[in-house]
C-alpha cells in the first residue's frame, strides 16, 4: 500500500535549525561547566559534589590551564606531569604540549583545552592528541632546569623469551600436518609467549574516541 | 606631519644628552649603546588613528568576531601621549580576553614595553608584566634589560627586584646579560634588607637559584648555594608545597641536600670554582636557626596540617618535614666538615658578593651586550618581516571577501 506523500515540512526545518545555532551559540564555555566553589566543593554549573578522593587535592594542586596561564605562549613545548601519576609510577610520565586552546570567557584564562605528545613510563607516543583530565586539579609543571634531569629514563629490558619450541607431540603433529598441505618449509614451529599489552589503568584514554562516543541526540 | 618629526628631533637630542649625564656620577650598567632606541624608533610603522582603530576593535568585539593581532600592534605602535598608554592598557586587557590571545605578537609586547618607558609610565609597564596573566606581557631577554636597567638608573630597586622576580617565573634567564643584571638587582637588595617574609625568601631563593645554575663561575656556585639554603629553609618552616606551588621549583624534598651537594661539587671539582665566604655563613646561620627551635616549629606544623587538608596529604606532609627535620644535626656535620675542606683548599672567596658581581659585571657584559645587540637587530628583521607577510595576508583576505560580496550581489541581482 502506497504511502501518503508528506509535504516537506519547512517551518519545522526552519526552527530546528534555529535551535541548532542557538544552542552552538550558548553553549557552555568550560569556565563555565568546571568552575568550582572551592568552600562547598560543587560545580555550580550541575550542582554536584566532587568525589571524596579529590578533595584534599583540589585545595593543594592546580589545573593544567592555571599552570600555563603564567607562561609565555601558554607553555608550547614545556613538560607537563600530573601529581597522581608522580606517586603511582616511578618511571617518567608526562605531556609535551603541541597546541593550547584557551577558554577566552574565564576571567584568569584558567580553563580551556590542550593537545601534546604522550610519555607514559618512559614510552613516548608517536602523535599529539588531546590532553584529558585537563580540568582535573591534579597537573604541575617541570621546571626548565630539572627537565633533562625528568625525562631521563633507562628502559628495563625485558629478559623474557619471546618465543619457545613446542612439546614434541605438538611439534610432531603440525610436522605432519604441515607435509600434508605439501607446505615444504624447514623452519622451527614456535610457540609465541609474548604477553598481550595490558596499559595500565590511568594511562590517558583517547579524548576523540570519548566525545564521538556520546552519539547524536535523537 | 612636522609635529612628529619636531617629536622624534627633540627625543633624538635628548639620546645624544644622555651619556653624558650618566657618565657624570649615576651607576649605569647597561652601555648607551644597549639602551639607544633609535633603531626601534626608525623602523617602518604604519600610521594610523587610535580612535580609528579604537572603533573598530570595539565594533569587532560586539559583534563577537576576533580581533587580528595586527589591529593591537598597530594600535600599540601609535601611541603619542600618557593617556593613550592607559587606552592602550584596557585593548591589551580586551585582546587576551578575547579568542586570539595566544596570538599577541612579540613585537607588540617589545613596543609597549618601550612606549611605557618613553611616556613615563614605568608603573604601568610593571603592573602589566606583573599582572601577566591578565594582560598576556611576556616580554624576551632584551626588554627585560631594558626595563630592569631603567629600574637601576632610577636607583628604584624595588622596582627592578619586581622584574626579577618576572623572570623567574617565566624562566626567562637565557641570556648572560639578563643573568648578571638579575644577580646584581638580587645582591643590591639582598645586603640593605635583612629580614624577609616567607615568600620573599622564596622568591629571592628561585631567582638565585635559576641564573646561578647557568653561570659557571664561582658567583654562580656561591648564588645556587644561597638560593638552596633560602628554598631550604622556607620548605623546613613552611612546607614543601609553599616552596614549589605556583614557582618554577622541584617538589622533592631535601633543598638544603642540595645546597650542601653544591659544596661538595666545589670541593671535589678540579677548577678555579670557590664560594662565597657570604653564601656559606648564610648557610650556617639557617641551619643553626633551625636546629635551635626545633620543638616549637615542629608543633606548629601539625597544627597548620588539621586546619587545612586531609588526612593522606598531611600524611605525607608531615613525613617529609620530619625526614628533613631529623637530618638537620647530619646537615650540619656535614656543612662543618665541607666547610673546613673548603678553607684548606683555599677556595672560600672572602670578597662580598655585591662586589664580585660588579665586578663580572665590568668584564663580561660588554661582550654580552653586542651578542645581545646584534640578536635584537635580526630579531628587528624578522619582526618586520612577519608584520609585511601578516599585513598581505590581511590585504588578500579582504580582497577575497570583497569579491565573495561582489559575486553573491550580482547573483542576488541577476536572480
Amino acid at each position: 500500500m502506497a504511502r501518503k506523500k508528506v509535504r516537506p515540512r519547512l517551518i519545522a526545518e526552519l526552527a530546528r535549525r534555529v535551535r541548532a545555532l542557538r544552542e552552538q551559540r550558548e553553549r557552555p564555555r568550560d569556565s563555565q561547566r568546571y568552575s568550582l566553589d572551592y568552600e562547598t566543593l560543587t560545580r555550580p554549573y550541575s550542582e554536584r559534589r566532587l568525589p571524596a578522593r579529590a578533595w584534599a587535592d583540589v585545595r593543594s594542586e592546580s589545573r593544567l590551564l592555571q599552570l600555563l596561564g603564567r607562561l609565555p605562549f601558554f607553555g608550547l613545548g614545556r613538560l607537563v606531569t600530573r601529581k597522581s601519576w608522580l606517586w603511582q609510577h616511578d618511571e617518567p610520565c608526562y605531556w609535551r604540549l603541541t597546541r593550547v586552546r584557551p577558554d577566552y570567557t574565564a576571567q584568569n584564562l584558567d580553563h580551556g583545552k590542550a593537545w601534546g605528545i604522550l610519555t607514559f613510563k618512559g614510552k613516548t607516543e608517536s602523535e599529539a592528541r588531546e590532553i584529558e583530565q585537563v580540568m582535573y586539579h591534579d597537573w604541575r609543571l617541570v621546571p626548565k632546569h630539572e627537565e633533562e634531569a625528568f625525562t631521563a629514563f633507562r628502559p628495563v629490558s625485558e629478559d623474557t623469551l619471546c618465543s619457545v619450541p613446542y612439546p614434541p607431540l605438538l611439534r610432531a603433529m603440525i610436522l605432519a600436518e604441515r607435509q600434508k598441505n605439501g607446505d615444504t618449509s624447514t623452519e622451527e614451529p614456535m610457540l609465541n609467549l609474548e604477553r598481550t599489552r595490558i596499559e595500565p589503568w590511568d594511562y590517558p584514554a583517547k579524548q576523540e574516541a570519548k566525545r564521538k562516543a556520546k552519539g547524536t541526540p535523537v | 606631519m612636522a609635529a612628529p618629526m619636531v617629536r622624534c628631533g627633540i627625543l633624538l637630542a635628548r639620546k645624544v644628552l644622555l651619556p653624558r649625564h650618566s657618565l657624570a656620577g649615576k651607576r649605569c650598567l647597561l652601555s648607551a649603546a644597549y639602551v639607544d632606541s633609535h633603531k626601534w624608533e626608525t623602523r617602518e610603522k604604519e600610521e594610523y588613528h587610535l580612535a580609528d582603530l579604537a572603533s573598530l576593535m570595539d565594533k569587532t568585539y560586539e559583534r563577537k568576531l576576533p580581533v587580528s593581532s595586527l589591529t593591537i600592534s598597530r594600535f600599540v605602535d601609535n601611541i603619542s601621549s600618557r593617556e593613550e598608554v592607559d587606552h592602550a592598557e584596557y585593548y591589551l586587557y580586551k585582546f587576551r580576553h578575547s579568542p586570539n590571545c595566544w596570538y599577541l605578537r612579540d613585537w607588540t609586547i617589545h613596543t609597549w614595553i618601550r612606549q611605557c618607558l618613553k611616556y613615563g609610565a614605568e608603573d604601568k609597564a610593571l603592573y602589566t608584566l606583573v599582572n601577566k596573566v591578565q594582560y598576556g606581557i611576556f616580554p624576551d631577554n632584551f626588554t627585560f634589560n631594558l626595563l630592569m636597567d631603567y629600574f637601576i638608573k632610577k636607583e628604584n630597586y624595588k622596582n627592578a627586584l619586581s622584574v626579577v622576580f618576572e623572570v623567574m617565573m617565566q624562566e626567562a634567564f637565557e641570556a648572560p646579560s639578563t643573568q648578571l643584571l638579575s644577580l646584581y638587582v638580587l645582591y643590591h637588595c639582598l645586603a640593605k634588607k635583612t629580614d624577609l617574609t616567607w615568600e620573599e625568601e622564596r622568591n629571592f631563593g628561585a631567582s638565585l637559584l635559576l641564573p646561578g645554575l647557568k653561570q659557571k663561575n664561582s658567583v654562580g656556585l656561591s648564588s645556587q648555594l644561597y638560593g638552596y639554603t633560602l628554598l631550604g629553609k622556607v620548605e623546613l618552616q613552611q612546607g614543601l608545597r609553599a616552596v614549589y606551588h605556583n614557582m618554577p621549583l622541584l617538589w622533592q624534598p631535601g633543598y638544603l641536600d642540595r645546597a650542601l651537594q653544591v659544596m661538595e661539587k666545589v670541593v671535589s671539582a678540579p677548577e678555579d670554582g670557590k664560594l662565597c665566604k657570604e653564601a656559606l655563613e648564610v648557610l650556617d646561620r639557617a641551619l643553626k636557626a633551625l636546629t635551635a627551635p626545633a620543638p616549637a616549629s615542629s608543633e606548629e606544623q601539625p597544627q597548620e596540617g588539621e586546619d587545612s587538608q586531609g588526612s593522606g596529604n598531611l600524611a605525607e606532609q608531615s613525613d617529609m618535614e620530619e625526614g628533613e627535620q631529623s637530618r638537620l644535626p647530619e646537615y650540619l656535620d656535614r656543612f662543618k666538615a665541607l666547610h673546613s675542606k673548603l678553607q684548606a683548599l683555599g677556595k672560600v672567596e672572602s670578597g662580598s658578593l655585591l662586589t664580585l658581581t660588579t665586578q663580572l659585571i665590568k668584564e663580561q657584559l660588554p661582550t654580552c651586550e653586542a651578542e645581545d645587540i646584534a640578536a635584537y637587530e635580526q630579531k628587528l628583521q624578522r619582526w618586520h618581516q612577519e608584520r609585511v607577510h601578516l599585513i598581505q595576508r590581511e590585504q588578500e583576505q579582504r580582497e577575497k571577501a570583497k569579491q565573495e560580496h561582489q559575486a553573491r550581489r550580482a547573483a542576488e541581482a541577476s536572480a
